[in-house]
């Protein structure tokens, strides 16, 4: 049952776009190894995908930014993700954060 | 272990020795001797320092060599008590009388080089003999040559080779070169089934099943492409869903099944790890196989030290070295007072043996009821402070924890921290938060600053809360305004090499923690008094050996029995496996049953209805006379199994064809047929093991055994034949097969997809087999046929929906846990016995009766049930009725209210899981403790802080 | 249809009947009763789409003496469903009157012939989601494209709650929208993309594909989209089959009633 409802919710972040951020594992108390490298694994994985985009909406003071309301800190998202060329990351925010 | 450990009324007693046992059941004195553990047991925290500074490495034995351990250790991480011992054999301070590191660098002193043997004597009421077995040693076969050749491994070696906590963290190697197996071989019966000397011809009963686990995790670990072949004589997965397993495990996960019993193995080459292995298979050939690693599935023996032991208490040792113990009495051993559980009685898997433990509790309990809470410790607290009109005051408790967590985090840092968290007053550190003297200057503490949330930033709130909570009680404070923070385990000894990254961890734990508990409310828990009665359903042999134990305890029961008779199934049989009559044991429970004016029998009565839940149920029966409302605190189920009636060869059909049941009725009544017949013939399997039933039925194996031997009694040239799927007369029965093959019995093999063929020829019957061993097919002509007819549950869907427990998929009753809560179901209050679980032996139905009643009893004996704490609530106004919580709850405490139309919890019955909390769509259920705005706060504040 | 509503009033098998009637030019739901007889012949068929049963249950919370028939197309008619596995409304106690208009009744995705595809403009389809693609069709794209593109969506939204509101299935009393533990309040637009993202996963196993939300959405969010992906995930890995059936209790993520419990033994 946990095994499906994961699924249902790391098919639900693929198709928002944000795919390979939500891992399950099975590890017992009594494997402390394991628990070390699936971590370890996870957090180099979720490196490499680099910061969540979703924190790109919500600037440091932890206000939401709207089309209106831009924060000062990071760049609009919809500007931003247009202007350079279409969808990629912009460079203030993947070494910002 | 954790919670035997913590147990107020269980006193842990190691590296201790029982030396003499006097006095009789119920007033025993018992000698002790305890060996000196060289550590002060009240002083030693558990940290590891004295291990690490220890310069004298050797073998570490809980994994059998295979890594190192040092002179002062602990057994495994999880030991319980938490305590380093010192081994004197290898210690260098008792060889040369210099080193003393350990002593040196302990920070708390607790080590006592001159700790002394001690000798001292307890009384107590009754003895329980749970010492376990020991493994059997291949060494002593040259042909196996384990010792010799370092591919060749025993299954214990193994299970720590695949424990992700052993030697090689989980990785399937082979110990010797660390090479990575692509071909792993089991040998089952080693030791086992086995008349050489130095062998034993019992079953052990366990291995079949940990050999097919072990192939399938091998796989697990290695991939799928490692070959894991598992060599055998008659595969035994005789449990309750063991068979299904073995079917996943050839079928799914690719374990390979060889029928061979190997006779010696060889290296592959002179200088090759790689071994020989050369068998016959099924088919009469020869063949021959490498093999990267070989395992021996090594059986159980009861150990010499077992063996003086029971010398010394004088209680009887069986043929193989086990306590000697009756099908009637299961646990109870031969001397009075004295019970056995687990393998010390002969060799047994863990759910049987969990199962024995509860049963020899009850036994005990069941003799020493008059004697019940003499001794038992209990608390009385302050009145509890009223703290809902103040504003949160936090006093937050950072533990150095000697220099468990001192030696990585920075606690100053962490203290000074946790001064600047909003709402907190008061921040204090100590070298030790949990000892005696801090816990009475915390009590203090709260007073004089008028605290009214408590945060300890120290070890694991598994073992420590409580202590904590009782603190907190003492002060006047409700227990639930306490909040604990890991930096422990969770940071310091995680985290060792990095003091900064952990430092700032800990500052995050203690500010999630302060951020919770601001929010805190204080609970309250009511005991809500029961009804100190049993209803026991089903009054089989299993239902009434529970009535009869519970009613020994002192707790009046009530029996109920649909039809007109007590006895079951048991009525049918005639004697045990060991030979014991059924007939006059059932007798005479029967007549204490009726004697026993605690027990009231109900017969020909069925049950309609159930309402209520543990320690108030009110159950309504049907019986002649009308109904009746029975009120009481627990259920036991026990309402038994019945034999198929095959309609395969020719049953009901041919006079000749009869049952096993039908077979021990003939052989009562001293049936004239069974002297005239010549030639008789059993099949086994019919019914079991089959698509629609694929489960082994276990009893049947032994039960034609055992029926073909009396056979043999009435005429001993008779010709009897067993056809058979595997053999499975699993532990001391294997010497009623062994027996029955030397006295001419003929036993063959036949396969699912080749079955005999049986034919009428006029009163006698045609029975058309493959021979194995000849590979051709054969023929006898029988006057009489037995059918090992398989065991079926009642499916009684209406009394587990009325119970509120549930049904497997072959209609046996679901247990809690197969392994560590066999007899409990998930509804709290209700219990289960008997074949009602799943097909067994008498012997079998009678301990699981007793672990029912010793189960039933933990709830009866408190006299009251605990409702609140941390549950959940449901708010009516926010509940929309969908009643979604009702079907998530796993311990269906919630019930939709119909008038109100609102879904309720029962706060007796809530566990506090939160499924309801995540699975309502209208945030109607709050989970006290954890609700949502503690648990945002939580998150908001580490995120804040990060 | 008119015969059959004003016989269904005669003999007393419902009290009143929802259906639509024409007001100040707008085709808008109307409770038709006995004592009107007339009226019904004003009750229109044609597009018009209201959840006529999400009124059928409020109107029996109020009164629940009284019988109601309602108009009900294919996807009413599923709604009903889903609101009677959620206990809202007893089975039967809302008497249907069926209109055909589905293209292939009780279909997964059988699309709606009211539901017209509207074209959207070229700015929606250069940096949003044309509400008119299909989840495979999405799933084409480069994720993070797809992210910036639901990014966008989502942020256009005036958190009216039409989408909530007009839901058939949407019965909650208390929504976990407004629930200011979860989800942040006061903000413009609501927190992205939690705010969405909760209310899909409270689609799982209620949304029935109707389109009302979306056709509700002033800024065009294409949420249809978002709960199609939703209830294909909960009927290919629950096997669940939402409105479709009544012999099924409400869905959760958390509880699978037709799992029977793991059965692994594990050696000795």
């Amino acid at each position: 049952m946990t095994l499906k409802r994961m699924r249902f919710l790391k098919e639900l972040f693929a198709f928002m776009g944000l795919g390979g951020r939500l891992r399950l594992e099975w590890i017992s108390s009594a494997e402390a190894q394991k628990f070390v490298k699936v971590v370890s694994e996870f957090t180099e994985e979720i490196r490499a995908l680099g910061p969540n985009p979703v924190g790109r909406y919500t600037c440091e003071s932890g206000k939401k930014i709207g089309r209106r309301a831009a924060c000062p800190t990071a760049p609009d998202p919809v500007l931003a993700d247009t202007a350079p060329g279409p969808h990629t990351v912009p460079r203030a925010a993947a070494e910002g954060r | 272990m954790v919670e035997c450990g913590r147990h107020l009324n269980i006193k842990l007693l190691t590296l201790t020795e029982v030396a003499e046992l006097t006095g009789r059941a119920g007033d025993f004195t018992v000698t002790l001797t305890k060996k000196p553990r060289y550590v002060d047991m009240d002083k030693c925290i558990g940290c590891g320092v004295c291990a690490e500074k220890c310069p004298r490495k050797v073998d570490d034995e809980y994994n059998l060599g295979l890594a190192k351990r040092k002179a002062i250790y602990l057994k495994y991480s999880q030991t319980v008590p938490l305590k380093y011992a010192i081994d004197p054999v290898t210690c260098i301070y008792f060889k040369k009388g210099t080193c003393k590191a350990c002593e040196k660098f302990c920070p708390s002193g607790a080590i006592n080089l001159e700790d002394q043997e001690e000798r001292f004597a307890i009384q107590v009421g009754a003895v329980v003999l749970a010492t376990g077995f020991a493994p059997f040693n291949p060494g002593v076969f040259d042909t196996y040559g384990y010792g010799r050749y370092p591919g060749v491994v025993t299954s214990l070696e193994f299970e720590r080779i695949l424990s992700a906590s052993g030697p090689f963290e989980g990785h399937v190697v082979r110990p010797k070169d660390k090479k990575e197996p692509e071909k792993i071989a089991w040998l089952q019966c080693v030791g086992s089934r086995d008349l050489k000397p130095g062998a034993h011809s019992y079953c052990s009963g366990v291995c079949c099943m940990y050999a097919i686990k072990q192939a399938v995790i091998a796989k697990e670990h290695a991939g799928a492409d490692l070959d894991a072949a598992i060599f055998f004589m008659d595969m035994r997965t005789y449990g309750k869903d063991f068979d299904r397993y073995y079917q996943k495990a050839e079928h799914e996960a690719g374990v390979r099944f060889v029928r061979s019993r190997v006779h010696s193995l060889s290296p592959a080459s002179p200088d090759s790890l790689d071994i020989r292995l050369e068998y016959v298979d099924d088919q009469g050939k020869l063949q021959e196989e490498i093999f990267d690693l070989v395992v021996l599935s090594i059986g159980l023996e009861a150990s010499e030290q077992f063996r003086n032991l029971c010398q010394r208490l004088d209680v009887k040792l069986d043929g193989h070295g086990f306590t000697s113990t009756s099908s009637f009495a299961p646990v109870t051993a031969s001397r009075p007072g004295v019970y056995v559980c687990g393998a010390a009685a002969g060799p047994k898997d863990i759910p049987y043996s969990v199962m024995e433990a509860s049963a020899a509790a009850a036994a005990a309990a069941g003799e020493l009821s008059p004697a019940r809470f003499s001794l038992v410790s209990t608390k009385t607290y302050p009145p509890e402070r009223d703290v809902s009109r103040e504003e949160p005051r936090i006093g937050v408790f950072v533990c150095n924890c000697g220099i468990n967590i001192s030696g990585v985090v920075n606690v100053s840092e962490v203290a000074a921290h946790a001064r600047s968290l909003p709402h907190v007053v008061y921040v204090e550190e100590n070298l030790y938060t949990c000892s005696q003297d801090t816990q009475d200057k915390l009590t203090e503490v709260i007073r004089e600053h008028g605290l009214n949330r408590v945060v300890v930033a120290a070890c694991s709130p598994r073992t420590h809360e409580p202590l904590f909570q009782e603190t907190m009680n003492n002060a006047g404070l409700n227990k639930y305004l306490f909040e604990m923070a890991n930096i422990r385990n969770q940071d310091s000894w995680v985290h060792a090499q990095e003091p900064e990254i952990a430092t700032r961890k800990a500052k995050d734990l203690v500010t999630m923690a302060v951020a919770k508990s601001a929010l805190l409310n204080p609970l309250q828990e009511a005991d809500l008094p029961i009804t100190q009665t049993a209803l026991v359903v089903g009054g089989g042999l299993a239902g009434m050996a529970a009535a009869l134990n519970l009613a020994q305890q002192g707790y009046p029961v009530h029996l109920v029995e649909k039809t007109g008779v007590l006895g079951g199934n048991a009525r049918q049989l005639l004697t045990t496996y060991r030979g014991e009559d059924v007939g006059a044991f059932l007798e005479r429970l029967e007549a204490r049953i009726f004697q026993e004016p605690r027990i009231t029998v109900h017969r020909q009565a069925s049950i309609t209805g159930v309402d209520g839940f543990v320690g108030n149920f009110k159950t309504t029966i049907a019986t002649g006379n009308g109904a009746a409302v029975i009120d009481h605190g627990v259920a036991v189920l026990a309402t038994g199994a019945k034999e198929y009636k095959p309609t395969e060869y020719l049953y009901g059909q041919h006079p000749g064809v009869i049952t096993q049941l039908e077979f021990d009725e003939m052989l009562r009544r001293r049936d004239p047929r069974l002297a005239q017949a010549q030639t008789m013939a059993f099949i086994q399997c019919v019914g079991s093991r089959e698509d629609h039933r694929p489960y082994c039925s276990k009893v049947c194996c032994t039960h034609s055994v055992k029926g073909a031997l009396e056979l043999l009694e009435v005429d001993p040239g008779a010709d009897i034949y067993v056809l058979y799927r595997d053999m499975r007369t699993y532990g001391d029965r294997e010497d009623l097969y062994h027996q029955a093959r030397n006295r001419g019995v003929i036993f063959n093999r036949y396969s699912r997809d080749k079955k005999p063929v049986v034919t009428a020829q006029g009163e006698k019957l045609r029975v058309e087999f493959r021979d194995h061993i000849l590979a051709r097919p054969l023929a006898v002509e029988v006057d009489l046929l037995i059918l090992a007819a398989a065991i079926e549950s009642h499916q009684d869907q209406s009394l587990a929906q009325m119970y509120r427990v549930p049904l497997d998929a072959d209609g046996w009753f679901l247990e809690a846990h197969q392994k560590l809560r066999p007899v409990d179901f998930a509804n709290d209050g209700v219990f289960l016995c008997g074949m009602a679980h799943y097909p067994k032996p008498l012997e079998e139905s009678i301990a699981q009766a007793q672990a029912a009643a010793a189960r039933a009893a933990t709830v009866l004996s408190k006299g009251t049930v605990k409702a609140g704490g941390l549950v959940s609530r449901i708010t009516p106004d926010f509940c929309c009725g969908c009643q979604i919580c009702v079907n998530v709850c796993p311990y269906q405490a919630i019930a939709f209210h119909d008038s109100l139309g609102v879904a309720q919890v029962n706060e007796v019955l809530c566990k506090g899981c939160g499924a309801c909390a995540a699975a309502c769509p209208c945030e109607a259920p709050v989970l006290l403790g954890f609700n949502n705005r503690q648990l945002y706060a939580q998150i908001r504040s580490v995120l804040r802080s990060a | 249809m008119h015969e059959k509503v004003l016989n269904l009033l005669e003999t007393g098998k419902v009290d009143i009947f929802l259906g639509y009637k024409m007001m100040a030019g707008h085709p808008l739901p109307h409770a038709f009763g006995r004592h009107n007889p007339v009226e019904v012949q004003e009750m229109i068929l044609g597009p018009a789409r209201y959840p006529l049963e999400k009124l059928a249950v409020e109107i029996l919370a109020a009164r629940p003496d009284l019988k109601i028939g309602i108009l009900a197309r294919d996807c009413n008619r599923r709604a009903l469903n889903v609101l009677t596995v959620h206990q809202q409304v007893a089975p039967g106690q809302v008497q249907v009157l069926e209109v055909s208009c589905c293209p292939s009744p009780l279909q997964r995705h059988a699309d709606c012939s009211s539901l017209e595809a509207k074209e959207f403009g070229a700015g929606k389809k250069e940096i949003g989601i044309d509400n008119n693609l299909t989840p495979d069709r999405l799933e084409a794209m480069e994720p993070t494209e797809r992210f910036s593109r639901w990014m966008y969506e989502f942020q256009k939204c005036l958190k009216c709650y039409g989408c909530r509101d007009i839901c058939p299935v949407c019965f909650c009393r208390e929504c976990s929208l407004e629930h200011e533990d979860l989800i942040g309040t006061g903000d413009l637009p609501p927190e992205v993309p939690i705010f969405h993202l909760v209310r899909a996963v409270h689609m799982a196993g209620r949304c029935i594909d109707c389109g009302l939300c979306e056709d509700a959405c002033p800024v065009d969010i294409p949420l249809r989209l978002l709960y199609r992906k939703v209830n294909e995930l909960v009927a290919d890995l629950f096997d669940y089959k939402t409105g479709l059936s009544l012999e099924q209790p409400p869905f959760s993520l958390l509880f699978d009633k037709t799992a029977q419990p793991a059965a692994a033994p594990h050696g000795a």
